[in-house]
């Protein structure tokens, strides 16, 4: 199905719900009350600015998100309050226990009911049938459908290429989950050392640091290969597949690029001489913290909010933005941000999908938006000359997140970030300012897939992935010489290379002659 | 014996076999010195076998730790259901297999010793335990491995080599079938039935695939799941958050030695108690089946 | 005949309504899911459901016997069995008779004790306790070498390391407590062999050889077969828990593969054809080692 056909689809669906009413609630069995909560879906956009007198019936959902160390979440977080009051709806929160969680509420068929998911969770398993098509529902989901109409690049993303909506991506917090270059700047100062501008001078001055401080490993991070996505665009490349910036009609795997070898040797150099921590392929967050606040470690590359929180951690010493390093080319690169991995989805075998449905129409309405990026006057912040100032109890801009679930994995749709940017110290404003300078011109993403195509691709993905994070492992290690790298280049073909990129590009094309 | 001259055999096997129990022992003492060290000592690696400058902060926040006693309640209430379920099916049926000329005796341990030789493997046995609504409850740590073929061996070849006499009285006294199962053999039979039992509980306690395939619930997870996702997956720095508000350090290193610790604990402490029947374990596997 | 059949039905039916719980057990976890294996020649998905799912034949054979990973992971899964074969498998004989030859009782009895109790280690801890041990920058081991003045290895990412942190854990848990049948076995070695012996002039190394290695020569056989079976049971815990990024060319076994692919990957039909390809020639060898065992050993599984 081409774009146009898509779009006429919906507004006759649309049409449709304005002529059936109550239609989402059809299959309830409680007619009295659900009617007038949806008997006009544009009247019930319209009805959440005003006050919620009538509230729809009382439904439970369970929402699946990650568990995040830095905000350890809470049952009684002001966000699914808010949700609360405002949809009636009752939200559990079903934790990521470890790596393999959502694969496994996969599998096991007894999915929470609405799912914060990346990208590639939805290519695996969107065509396998686990999610449910959301396009279908867009007359239940008005402020969705307003949602995505406003936000042509969300949409283009989130369409599969037979006009599948599994997910719908979050929008407006981007800017707070980029990754960043950062360093110890009052180290660097006491010992005159200037922020290097290439990777050059990154092994220069964290060479010199590893003689100030013997004990420490300069330069390190925690997401282990991951972090090749951050550092893949100082060298010009992402690792994996992505549209060619020279020629966005191609897709390209960037560790054919001779430039992945520049890195990769760096990396290598690096580790050889002790100037990243041994065990960088496991770190996690608290040992990376433990690096960072202890003066093992002086420059890193984490997410943009870590600056403020570890700042607000460290004793002494403090953090500071640094642009990212160049290895190649002549600009300096960090992938391309701004736009948001998070989106949500909702469980093809729920059983409470109209309220999944009611959950994502009001986060992502006007009102949902601005009630879950800055809770309620009086209760979180306070309007003083007609400027919005959160309460004292938060103190910087991660509070929102530990004491109330604001702007955390699925508890809002489109974000304010202003709300955000508000509670950040002036003196941390300039990373958020100096970030969006360096992105890398193509996003780090791949068209989407239809069904057939992704189960084609479901073990060759998988092998590849396999193959070179291992080879690299060991090329980083130095457990393989920097010269078989060609060799590994070429052995990437016999993990169906080719094919996967075949894949990749018919459904690139497709998708270029679909937005025409 | 009358070999009584000390050779130089006699102080090389000395020193290896000294070797063995340190190296035995040595990850036991390193764990525990960790755990009770101060940060100070340890990050400078000056801890080995015993603990310097005391220090229980670690094992404190451990402690506070919600989930670690949600697996440890958990997993002893897996051990003592399952214990119950495995002995019980157990019993009755190795009782019932050694019975004399136990009518289809040969095709039914054809069935059953089949299944030693041939595991339709994991993925059919995830869709089974799925399709029967296993997923996520507390029979899935319980049914899947109720019987263990080996110790249904055992157990029927114990049974079957008790006195013919002392049964054939029984019926002469007028017991059923069952009550001589309840009331002769099992009384005779007690150490047997410890052994097993004691290995079904460890076998319970210990057991970690079925688990990470089938319970997603955080609130069932045993202590083998816990203890992977805080060490191994490392989600073990998110206690230290609500840990260090008396402003000792923690490092994560002596955390993650006091999960490891608290996780082998109680082995720790009756192994000294059960350690024969342990051994007695061995031997009951050797005899012929 | 067909009535004594009924009749001894009925003479049994007490013990056979005590077997039904067993047999009901086997029923159901262990035969159905043989049964499972028909999705291995299906494009198996699980929101349609078995009956919905298309038949694709040996499609999934096919792609099992042309990937280039399988025959890797064949490869380390009978490598592991292999050398835990051939090296543990010696460790506790030789323990064993170390502790005959013990004489201070006292001091055999405690390392005795010692030496059982890893057995009872769940894989879990015992894991844990490696990558705690074995990690380059906070590890023991990292440590003591730093201190010795050598390099630290980073044990657990390197592939080449993978199968001695296995096989030596395999040991560290397990040679102690296989001890206890050999130990039986020497216990009942005849006192007056070794009188014999000596009066022959037998030194001590002789008399292990000529007397004590012999004693427990069938012992050994036994479990020597018996332990054939196994090779290509190389359990799925300890390498799913040591295995990362860095060491998965060696790491990556038949059981890991198929979670990856299966559970965490949802390729339920592929994963299933790896393990009944497996089990097929599991099967074999521990047909093959059975009958074997009842021709030398005159033992048998059943």
């Amino acid at each position: 199905m081409n774009m146009k056909a898509f779009k006429l689809t919906w507004a006759a669906a649309a049409a449709v719900a304005l002529t059936v009413s109550g239609c989402g609630s059809n299959n309830n069995n409680e007619p009295a009350t659900s009617a007038s909560s949806s008997a006009n879906p544009s009247q019930s956009a319209a009805a959440t600015a005003s006050a919620s007198a009538a509230l729809p019936e009382p439904a439970k959902i369970k929402i699946f998100t990650e568990n995040n160390d830095a905000w350890p979440p809470k049952a009684d977080w002001g966000v699914w309050k808010w949700v609360k009051e405002e949809t009636n709806i009752d939200v559990e929160q079903v934790l990521a226990t470890g790596p393999e969680s959502l694969a496994l509420a996969v599998s096991s068929g007894d999915m929470p009911d609405v799912l914060s998911v990346f990208q590639n969770d939805v290519q695996k398993f969107g065509p396998q049938g686990a999610f449910e098509d959301l396009s279908k529902h867009m007359d239940q989901m008005p402020n969705v459908k307003a949602y995505l109409d406003s936000h042509p690049d969300v949409l283009s993303r989130a369409v599969s290429p037979n006009g599948e909506i599994f997910n719908i991506y979050n929008d407006g917090a981007g800017d707070g989950s980029q990754m960043v270059w950062f360093y110890r700047d009052d180290i660097f100062q006491k010992n005159n050392l200037e922020v290097p501008k290439t990777w050059d001078e990154l092994y220069t001055v964290s060479k010199k640091l590893k003689e100030l401080y013997p004990d420490s490993y300069p330069f390190m991070f925690r997401h282990g290969l991951g972090t090749l996505d951050t550092f893949g665009p100082s060298f010009d490349i992402y690792p994996e597949f992505y549209q060619d910036p020279a020629d966005p009609t191609k897709m390209k795997f960037g560790l054919e690029d001779p430039n992945a070898k520049t890195m990769v040797e760096w990396l290598n150099k690096f580790v050889k001489e002790k100037l990243i921590p041994p065990d960088w392929l496991t770190m996690d967050y608290k040992a990376w913290t433990q690096f960072m606040s202890t003066n093992k470690s002086f420059i890193t590359v984490q997410f943009i909010g870590q600056i403020e929180i570890m700042n607000s951690q460290l004793t002494e010493g403090h953090l500071k933005f640094m642009p990212p390093p160049i290895g190649a080319g002549d600009k300096p690169y960090l992938p391309k941000g701004g736009q948001e991995g998070y989106s949500l989805a909702v469980a093809s075998t729920s059983k409470n999908k109209d309220a999944a449905y009611r959950y994502l129409d009001y986060i992502f309405s006007e009102k949902g938006k601005d009630i879950q990026s800055w809770g309620k006057e009086g209760e979180t912040y306070t309007v003083v000359d007609g400027k919005r100032k959160f309460n004292d109890n938060y103190k910087e801009a991660n509070d929102l997140r530990v004491i109330s679930g604001i702007q955390t994995a699925a508890t809002y749709g489109w974000f304010d970030f202003n709300a955000w940017l508000s509670l950040v110290k002036p003196g941390e404003q300039e990373s958020y300012v100096e970030a969006p300078k360096y992105r890398f011109p193509v996003a780090y993403a791949r068209p989407n897939l239809t069904a057939d195509e992704a189960s084609e691709l479901s073990t060759s993905n998988d092998q590849i992935w396999k193959f070179w994070t291992g080879e690299v492992t060991k090329f980083i290690n130095g457990d393989r010489p920097l010269s078989e790298w060609d060799a590994f280049v070429k052995d990437l073909g016999k993990h169906d290379l080719e094919k996967i990129r075949t894949t990749y590009q018919k459904a690139l094309d497709r998708q270029i002659a679909n937005t025409k | 014996m009358v070999r009584k001259r000390i050779g130089v055999f006699d102080v090389v096997n000395f020193l290896i076999l000294l070797f063995i129990a340190i190296v035995t022992v040595f990850p036991f003492l390193h764990m525990a010195s960790v755990a009770i060290s101060a940060p100070e000592y340890v990050v400078r690696n000056q801890v080995s076998f015993f603990p310097r400058g005391f220090q229980f902060d670690a094992l404190n926040a451990v402690f506070e730790d919600k989930r670690l006693w949600i697996g440890y309640r958990n997993t002893i209430g897996y051990v003592l259901l399952g214990g119950f379920i495995s002995m019980s099916v157990t019993i009755m049926g190795a009782y019932a297999l050694s019975r004399r000329g136990l009518v289809f005796h040969k095709p039914i341990m054809l069935f059953i010793v089949f299944t030693m030789m041939f595991f339709g493997g994991m993925i059919p046995f995830y869709l089974v335990a799925r399709a029967y609504g296993l997923m996520d409850t507390i029979w899935a740590m319980v049914l899947p491995n109720a019987v263990n073929t080996y110790n249904l061996i055992v157990m029927r070849t114990f049974f079957s080599g008790l006195p013919v006499e002392v049964e054939e009285s029984g019926r002469i006294d007028g017991l059923s079938d069952f009550s001589v199962l309840t009331h002769i053999v099992i009384p005779l039979s007690k150490p047997v039935l410890l052994t097993i039992g004691l290995f079904y509980a460890v076998e319970i306690w210990n057991s970690f695939q079925g688990a990470l395939l089938l319970i997603r619930n955080p609130n069932l997870f045993p202590l083998q799941l816990v203890i992977r996702n805080l060490v191994v997956v490392g989600q073990a720095g998110d206690v230290l958050t609500a840990s260090t508000k008396d402003g000792h350090k923690v490092i994560l290193e002596s955390l993650k030695y006091a999960i490891i610790l608290l996780g082998c604990l109680p082995l720790l402490i009756i192994y000294p108690f059960i350690q024969k029947h342990f051994e007695q374990g061995a031997l009951i596997g050797s005899v012929k089946g | 005949m067909k009535q004594s059949v009924f009749h001894r039905i009925k003479r049994d039916r007490v013990f056979l309504l005590l077997l039904l719980p067993a047999l009901l057990h086997y029923l159901l976890f262990r035969y159905v899911p043989m049964f499972g294996i028909v999705v291995s020649f299906m494009d198996y998905n699980l929101f349609k459901g078995i009956w919905h799912s298309p038949w694709v034949g040996l499609k999934y054979y096919r792609m099992f016997f042309s990937n280039p990973d399988a025959w890797n992971i064949v490869r380390n899964t009978l490598l592991l069995g292999l050398y835990k074969f051939v090296i543990a498998f010696p460790a506790p004989i030789v323990l064993a008779i170390l502790f005959y030859e013990m004489r201070w009782k006292k001091f055999r009895r405690f390392v005795q004790s010692v030496s059982y109790l890893p057995f009872f280690l769940s894989s879990v801890v015992l894991s844990s306790i490696m990558l705690m041990l074995l990690s380059p920058s906070t590890g023991w081991v990292g440590k003591a070498m730093q201190t010795l003045g050598l390099e630290p290895i980073n044990f657990l990412q390197k592939p080449e390391w993978f199968r001695t942190i296995y096989i030596g854990s395999d040991i560290w848990q397990q040679a102690g407590y296989g001890t206890i049948i050999f130990l039986a076995a020497l216990a009942a070695i005849d006192p007056q062999l070794y009188e014999a012996a000596r009066m022959d002039g037998a030194n001590r190394w002789k008399q292990t050889l000529h007397v004590t290695i012999p004693g427990i020569v069938p012992a050994i056989v036994i479990m020597f077969i018996l332990s054939i079976g196994g090779i290509l049971e190389v359990p799925f815990d300890k390498a799913f828990l040591l295995g990362n990024a860095g060491n998965r060319d060696t790491a990556d076994i038949i059981s890991t593969y198929v979670y990856r692919i299966g559970i965490l990957g949802g390729g339920f039909s592929y994963a299933t054809a790896i393990n009944l390809s497996i089990a097929v020639v599991s099967l074999t060898f521990i047909y093959t080692a059975n009958k074997v065992s009842r021709k030398v050993g005159e033992t048998s599984l059943w």
